[in-house]
């Protein structure tokens, strides 16, 4: 019971600051989005979506490969607390995706038209997307038995380096990169100021959803103790 | 011989000596295939040039869709009477019974694709005679490819006491470079694209199945603890 | 209990306990059984007889104890070295049906790879010493045929067969008299005996009070997944009166 106990009280300390700096940071980000930087000139205001859309795309990549690792480490020690951070990290990267996922075509139909194109990394990203989409599914109506934890860490172990192939076959398929501009130097500052914003934002809602997963988990363990007193 | 391919022959022959008897499997998936093959075709036929441009993409969905079926098949056996508990009770290496029960899907998705092939080529009147090396060589691969993702995945869903329906979906997103490759490198092999050489497509599959190959044997000890 | 302590136990449970979810099935279970001893697992319906029997045959992992069985602490890495010396009787007959009672003994052999000296690669001899454990327990007439085809009683004769294959050092059996008729229950009794005889433990879970009490030298009685009793029977203390006593 105490060490149960125990593995509650480091996380239990509300990160005050890590919320203020992420919401004071989502203000500066609009900002400086919409108000510092330059409009640019070909694409006009369609190109501050940029400014959102590339850096969650970072984070959305980040949170998969930390739950394909966090679930690889959870395959060898079998404990708890790497399956709950892997858990956090899919959930936070999907979050994420979905923004990719929105801003993404917002952008595509301004800069080519089309909603869609078969681009590698609007292909990539939809193909990691589906697969942690099947790896959040399995583990929110798997129950939360050992079963469907392994079957969801190998999921994620297999899925993760999968997105390289797909990612190396659509850029020789359809070699249709978009084209890099050359950034302002405005421009960069407000891109990594976001980036900045993004991770603290990312790195919060990680140890939130992390807590929340293993507060569930406490509770449950106490909540077994609790019916073996009485039981 | 070690205890590793000591169970793995006994699993193979055991497998094999089943369908023989029965047949089941290689029936239910032979005529799912042939009756995906029908469909395809009435959905896609056209002029000459768009049927040699469509045939890869239904080759690839073809194979896809019955290799699930048949993993789906292969397990409800060892399911028949809980088989599969006293084959996880007994002292058989975890590898042995996954490299085993890829060998027989590997088998039982080329039995189909070497139906299937034909048949399309003749409903779709596309001669791809001339093409067999390369084709089967893609179509092994990917086979392959897919059976190494399948195969496990189905193995821990018995354990996991997991709805058979969710498999296909979570296998089908992990087997995509193995669709894109599979589809683009036949395409090449055609000649209705030009992007690149089909050997490099092949490449790609080898590289992927090595690649979840290992995967898969290294975690697969872990997988199946219970 | 405090005699046998000092004789070194063949399988020990200690502290086993197995939730799922938030329910317990079983709850901090520490018992030890001798080789040569058949002990009977009484207990109603979800006392926790099936889970404890799924613990010790390695086929589910404990929440939290350990299973020891002749020393060697079950784990990841020994359970396949473990694995070789369970015998496991489950409410499923475990066969494939597709093949004949002979060929599915075969296939176990080979796994288990438990062929007696000289007789191995010898497939006549192999054959023969198969054909042995099937007469024991009763299926010479049927080895050759299909399982499939095989009634509830048949099915059950050839999975103990299977689990006797290995002469395992421990026995597990899951209600192992359901759907057996008078003759079947008997010769099964029979073979138990037999394995308790060459020293195998024998733990068994079953509904069958009279039967059981026949059988069995302890027993222990588990209710809502918490050890009631484990006690030696003799004269004194009788199978159905100690079920009495722990149910009420």
């Amino acid at each position: 019971m105490n060490n149960r106990a125990s593995e509650v009280t480091p996380s239990s300390k509300t990160p005050l600051l890590w919320i203020i700096l992420g919401a004071a940071g989502m203000f500066l980000a609009h900002y400086l989005v919409f108000i510092y930087a330059p409009m640019e000139s070909t694409m006009r205001a369609a190109q501050r979506i940029f400014y959102f859309h590339l850096p969650s795309a970072w984070l959305c990549y980040i949170g998969f490969i930390m739950c394909a690792g966090w679930s690889l480490r959870y395959l060898m020690t079998q404990k708890s607390e790497h399956d709950a951070l892997a858990l956090a990290s899919a959930e936070v990267g999907l979050t994420f995706g979905v923004i990719v996922l929105t801003t993404g075509p917002l952008w595509a139909r301004a800069a080519w038209g089309v909603w869609w194109k078969w681009e590698p990394r609007l292909t990539t990203m939809a193909i990691l997307f589906l697969i942690f989409t099947c790896y959040w599914v399995i583990r929110s109506f798997g129950g939360d038995n050992s079963g469907t934890r392994r079957f969801g860490a190998v999921l994620a172990v297999l899925g993760a380096p999968n997105i390289f192939f797909v990612h190396i076959a659509v850029t020789r398929w359809r070699g249709d990169h978009p084209n890099n501009v050359g950034l302002e130097p405005e421009m960069r500052v407000v891109l990594y100021s976001c980036l900045l914003i993004f991770i603290i934002i990312f790195s919060l809602l990680v140890r939130l959803r992390y807590r929340v997963h293993m507060d569930e988990r406490t509770a449950i363990a106490l909540s077994r103790r609790l019916s073996r007193i009485g039981g | 011989m070690s205890p590793f391919w000591r169970c793995f022959m006994a699993i193979l022959e055991k497998d094999v000596k089943i369908e023989l008897r029965s047949k089941e499997t290689v029936a239910t998936v032979v005529l799912f295939g042939v009756v995906l093959t029908f469909l395809f075709a009435f959905g896609f036929i056209g002029d000459p040039q768009t049927n040699l441009a469509v045939i890869p993409g239904i080759l690839w969905a073809a194979l896809l869709l019955s290799g699930a079926l048949s993993i789906g098949r292969t397990f409800a056996r060892e399911q028949e009477n809980s088989a599969f508990t006293a084959l996880a009770l007994s002292p058989t290496p975890r590898s042995a019974i996954l490299a085993a029960k890829v060998i027989v899907n590997i088998v039982m998705i080329l039995g189909v694709m070497l139906v299937i092939t034909p048949l399309i080529a003749v409903l779709m009147h596309v001669d791809l005679s001339g093409h067999v090396v390369g084709l089967s060589s893609l179509i092994t691969l990917s086979a392959i490819g897919f059976a190494l993702v399948g195969t496990p995945l189905s193995i821990m869903a018995v354990g996991a006491r997991f709805p058979e329906v969710l498999l296909p979906m979570v296998v089908f997103p992990l087997v995509t470079p193995v669709m894109i490759c599979g589809v683009r490198g036949s395409a090449a092999l055609l000649g209705t694209s030009v992007d690149l050489n089909y050997m490099a497509w092949a490449q790609m599959i080898l590289a992927f199945d090595i690649m979840i190959g290992l995967g898969a044997f290294f975690l697969f000890d872990w997988m199946v603890s219970e | 209990m405090s005699q046998e302590v000092t004789e070194r136990a063949r399988l020990e449970a200690i502290d086993l306990t197995r939730a799922f979810g938030e329910h317990y099935a079983l709850i901090e279970v520490n018992a030890q059984w001798r080789a040569g001893e058949v002990c009977a697992l009484l207990g109603p319906n979800g006392a926790g007889k099936s889970t404890l029997l799924c613990l010790l045959s390695t086929l589910m992992a404990a929440s939290e104890g350990e299973v020891i069985l002749e020393g060697v602490t079950l784990s990841r890495q020994s359970a396949a070295e473990l694995r070789g010396k369970i015998g496991f009787v489950g409410h499923q007959t475990m066969v494939y049906g597709a093949l004949t009672a002979l060929e599915n003994l075969r296939f176990f052999a080979q796994l288990y790879h438990c062929w007696p000296a000289g007789v191995h690669g010898d497939i006549d001899a192999e054959d023969q010493w198969l054909m042995e454990s099937i007469r024991d327990v009763g299926l010479e007439q049927a080895a050759g045929r299909v399982t499939s085809g095989f009634s509830r009683g048949m099915s059950q004769r050839l999975t103990l067969a299977r689990a006797l294959l290995p002469d395992p050092a421990v026995l597990l059996l899951d209600e192992p008299f359901t759907g057996l008729d008078r003759a079947g229950i008997d010769s099964l009794c029979q073979l138990i005996s037999d394995a308790r005889d060459r020293g195998t433990t024998v733990i068994m879970s079953s509904h069958d009070l009279e039967t059981t009490a026949r059988l069995a030298d302890r027993a222990l009685v588990l209710k809502r997944g918490r050890v009631q009793a484990f006690e030696e029977l003799n004269r004194e203390v009788s199978l159905s009166e100690l079920y009495l006593r722990s149910a009420v």
